[in-house]
């Protein structure tokens, strides 16, 4: 059975787990985390959450000064790629993002 | 100005030395570098090698570089400004003499042309250390 | 006088069966129509070694080529290619590699050696500026490349001499050798290393004092600095600097893009035990450079303990964390360094080698050989001492299992029989590399479009690995999105290949990087290119006609392959990706069926529908018209 968490003013309450990668990781620090985030939040609201609470290092690999996700950020949500038009997806408690700077190479 | 060598930063790709080259010769020549970078193996540890400008310090008090101390035609003068030791390639005569009084190995000689080179910090804007991406090789003031 | 600059003007043609060696002042026409690197060679391949000369007989030509880049001021310009007919997959075959010995041969006054015959005892060639010799190499034949190396240096009491050598796996005949350039890079697909071998050529070492002189100085390096400005501005840059290729580990396996069990999977349970991190904690020691580099993405990696102490290599690559690792579902590092050091040493393939083992032991689990095919190794997956020691026996030939492996999945999976294709997993005969055409669609076509057989270097669309929205814009234009930046959508991808492929043959004929600003940081473009040459050789280059020559040596190399009686149905991935819905990460029941793509990429490339080749039209456009001749079009 699935725990919900309940705020005193009775909103929903979800868990997150982010893991960071390459560059990411060494600006966050750690390897993952887990963020708490309202119930009906999006993929960028994650992100948001997650620069508000950062370092400027990690800021500004997430966001740009204008305020846009960088373009090169590639986020997984349980494994399928979301591509930053669809960052509005609202997540789900135990959700699992993978965060990546978008490095190709073979 | 000086260079300040970080040797931990180097990783031997040599875009000094090409650059160098290029700077002063208009051509890719790494053996014409005045720049060279030394390397314990081909994995590093990579040690870059500049000219020290010997004495620059001491060069207002008539102290002297060993190269401009051993030109017999007095070929290497001191430039005020950029605190280098520059040879004057018009009286250079190819006699090496510099080369062998050089404690560090740094005067590059072409047999080609008959001519002593040295670094002269590119007149105030070394191009090593401009091009250098790892942060290696960077501009200090005396 | 060679009229242009950036080329030393020079071919080195050595023949080992007469001894002779001659320096070629070669026409400038070469130059105008093929550049250089692969262009050369392709050329040479179609004139001098045709379906008649086999891949190992004294006749073939083994071609080592640089460009008019190589050794200069734009950044990555230090690789190199091989180039001949190759013994695994008896079709087109060319190498890629880094280093220092391309610009060492620039310096030295040569850009290509061509090396045809056969010497009748070992024997390396010596090249000291324009003092060539072919001494005798009895004392090397055996060696291992590493050893090879440290014996010419002390030879000619110069550390900064310059090498391409094979180990014993090519002495062997080992059909996928590679051959190790300086400093233990690989030009390592097709098996030209074996070519090397047949040939008793143990070693080119080099040694150059020259100069590359540019046509226009002051353009050329204004072009060059604004490269390397651009390429370390690039928003991914530090993060393909940090960690090189591993970096990607992680990512590929999100995506269902990094081959686990032979292909049955796209994703590994345990690639965590894997990634750069994991790798960066466990070796690192420094970034290393090839000439030339700003981005470094080499590194020293050494084991201070474990059953590996003491194992210090460089260039341990996202390929060999794949085929080493996940493919054969190991998840321990130590175990991929002590594999890639192994291959390093014997002159092997570490992609080719690797899948060779995957292979074999895909058909184990299937009960379709067993211990008496293996010579009593038990080919459980994931066992570290019969990754290693398949290795080992594979170099040597030593035993009859392992010497059929040493020949690749191809000709392994037909001597076997039983169902062992299905499990055989090449395109033409060379083992597909670490990616999935099920996770990302352009990346299946270009397996089965790329010349020398499976390759994801020739097309290497990088654009819709993840998607690069910005660079997809910048290089094709909105009509292009959103599709051309996404994975796992077909629409618009056979124009991606094409691209990539003639962008690709351009980018091996001048003598820069792919992982450098081209395709992994998609900085240097066509109209990038096209300046940089043009100040360089003094060659007039519009970008129309840089992409015409681009076009015209993929084009040929097509001609070639069609003569070697390669046709449509050769263009086909194994049935598994189109059968077998991939059960990972992003590509979660994903299959390709690469046939549609296919017809549009022929259309784009004026090649024929039915058998693939192309038409005589687009010979006559491309200024092939030997080719219409001998393909009888």
């Amino acid at each position: 059975m699935r725990l919900r968490h309940w705020t005193s003013e009775g909103a929903l309450t979800i868990t997150v787990n982010v893991r960071y990668h390459n560059l990411l990781r060494r600006a966050a620090g750690v390897d993952a985390q887990r963020l708490s985030l309202p119930g009906g939040s999006s993929v960028r609201e994650a992100l948001e959450a997650l620069a508000a609470d950062s370092s400027e290092a990690l800021r500004s690999l997430l966001f740009t000064t204008g305020g846009k996700v960088v373009p090169y950020l590639v986020v997984f949500r349980n494994q399928k790629l979301v591509t930053h038009d669809r960052f509005g997806i609202e997540l789900s408690d135990g959700d699992e993002l993978k965060l990546f700077p978008a490095v190709s190479g073979g | 100005m000086q260079l300040r060598i970080d040797r931990e930063k180097c990783c031997g790709c040599l875009i000094c030395t090409t650059y160098c080259s290029f700077h002063h010769e208009r051509a890719i020549w790494p053996d014409l570098a005045r720049i060279r970078i030394e390397a314990e193996t081909d994995c590093g540890p990579f040690s870059p090698q500049v000219c020290r400008q010997c004495n620059a310090r001491r060069a207002s008090d008539g102290a002297m570089a060993p190269c401009a101390e051993a030109c017999p035609t007095e070929a290497i003068g001191f430039d005020q400004i950029t605190e280098a030791w520059v040879i004057d390639v018009e009286l250079c005569t190819g006699c090496r003499a510099c080369e062998e009084a050089c404690p560090f190995d740094m005067i590059v000689f072409d047999e080609g042309r008959g001519l002593a080179f040295k670094c002269n910090l590119c007149g105030g804007e070394p191009t090593c250390a401009a091009m250098c991406p790892s942060g290696a090789i960077e501009i200090r003031n005396r | 006088m060679f009229p242009y600059k950036g080329y030393a003007g020079r071919w080195l043609h050595v023949n080992l069966t007469t001894g002779s060696v001659t320096s070629h002042p070669y026409d400038p026409a070469l130059a105008e129509g093929y550049l250089g690197g692969n262009g050369f060679g392709t050329r040479l391949l179609w004139d001098h070694v045709g379906p008649e000369v086999a891949p190992l007989a004294p006749e073939s030509l083994l071609i080592f080529s640089t460009g008019p880049l190589c050794g200069t001021l734009v950044p990555n310009p230090g690789r190199m290619e091989v180039i001949g007919k190759s013994p695994l997959t008896g079709i087109y075959g060319d190498s890629n590699a880094g280093g220092f010995l391309g610009p060492e041969l620039k310096f030295a006054g040569w850009d290509a050696v061509v090396v045809t015959g056969r010497s009748d005892r070992p024997a390396y060639l010596a090249i000291r500026d324009g003092r060539v010799e072919i001494h005798d190499a009895r004392e090397l034949w055996g060696l291992t490349t590493s050893e090879t190396e440290k014996a010419i240096r002390d030879l000619w009491d110069d550390a900064a001499v310059k090498t391409a050598v094979i180990g014993p796996a090519a002495e062997n005949g080992v059909l996928f050798s590679g051959i190790q350039i300086t400093p233990q890079r690989s030009a390592a697909r097709c098996g030209l290393g074996t070519v090397m071998g047949s040939k008793r050529l143990k070693a080119l070492a080099v040694r150059g004092h020259g100069a590359i002189q540019v046509a226009d100085p002051d353009r050329f390096h204004e072009i060059s600095a604004d490269f390397h400005r651009r390429l370390r501005a690039n928003p991914i840059f530090e993060a393909v600097s940090a960690h090189g290729t591993p970096g990607i580990v992680s990512m590929m396996d999100a995506l269902g893009r990094f081959p686990t069990k032979n292909f049955q999977m796209g994703s590994f349970p345990q690639v965590d035990a894997l990634d750069a991190e994991a790798l960066e904690a466990r070796a690192f020691v420094r970034h290393l450079a090839c000439f030339g580099c700003p981005v470094a993405c080499d590194k020293l990696y050494t084991l201070a303990d474990g059953p590996f102490a003491g194992t210090s290599l460089r260039s341990v690559e996202y390929e060999t964390l794949n085929a080493m690792g996940a493919a054969v579902w190991n998840a321990d590092l130590d175990t991929v360094l002590a594999a890639n050091r192994l291959c390093d040493e014997m002159g092997m393939d570490t992609i080719s080698a690797g899948r060779a083992i995957s292979f074999a032991m895909e058909l184990w689990e299937q009960e379709i050989i067993n211990l008496d095919d293996t010579g009593g190794l038990r080919l459980d997956w994931g066992d570290q001492d019969v990754i290693l020691t398949l290795l080992e026996r594979m170099a040597r030939r030593e035993d009859d299992f392992a010497a059929l492996l040493s020949q690749g999945v191809r000709r392994a999976a037909e001597a076997i029989g039983r169902g062992a294709e299905a499990y055989a997993m090449h395109v033409k005969g060379m083992a597909i590399a670490a990616q999935d055409g099920r996770a990302q669609k352009s990346m299946g076509l270009a397996h089965v479009t790329s010349n020398r057989g499976a390759d994801h270097l020739k097309a290497f669309p990088t654009i819709d690995e993840t998607g690069y929205p910005d660079e997809a814009h910048r290089r094709y234009g909105e009509a292009y999105l959103p599709e051309m930046a996404q994975p796992l959508a077909t629409k618009h991808k056979p124009f991606l290949v094409k691209d990539g492929e003639d962008f690709g043959a351009v980018v091996d004929s001048v003598g820069v990087c792919k992982s450098g600003g081209t395709f992994v940081l998609a900085e240097i473009y066509w109209s990038d290119i096209a300046a940089a040459l043009e100040a360089a050789t003094g060659i007039p280059m519009p970008v129309e006609r840089l992409k015409w020559i681009g076009e015209r040596i993929y084009n040929l190399q097509r001609c070639y392959n069609a003569l070697h009686g390669i046709t449509r149905k050769d263009d086909r991935l194994p049935r598994r990706f189109r059968e077998e819905p991939s059960p990972s990460g992003n590509a979660r029941g994903e299959t390709i069926d690469t046939e549609a793509m296919l017809d549009e990429y022929y259309a784009l490339r004026g090649w024929s529908q039915e058998t693939g080749w192309p038409t005589r039209e687009k010979l006559q456009e491309l200024g092939l018209d030997d080719a219409i001749e001998a393909l009888d079009l």
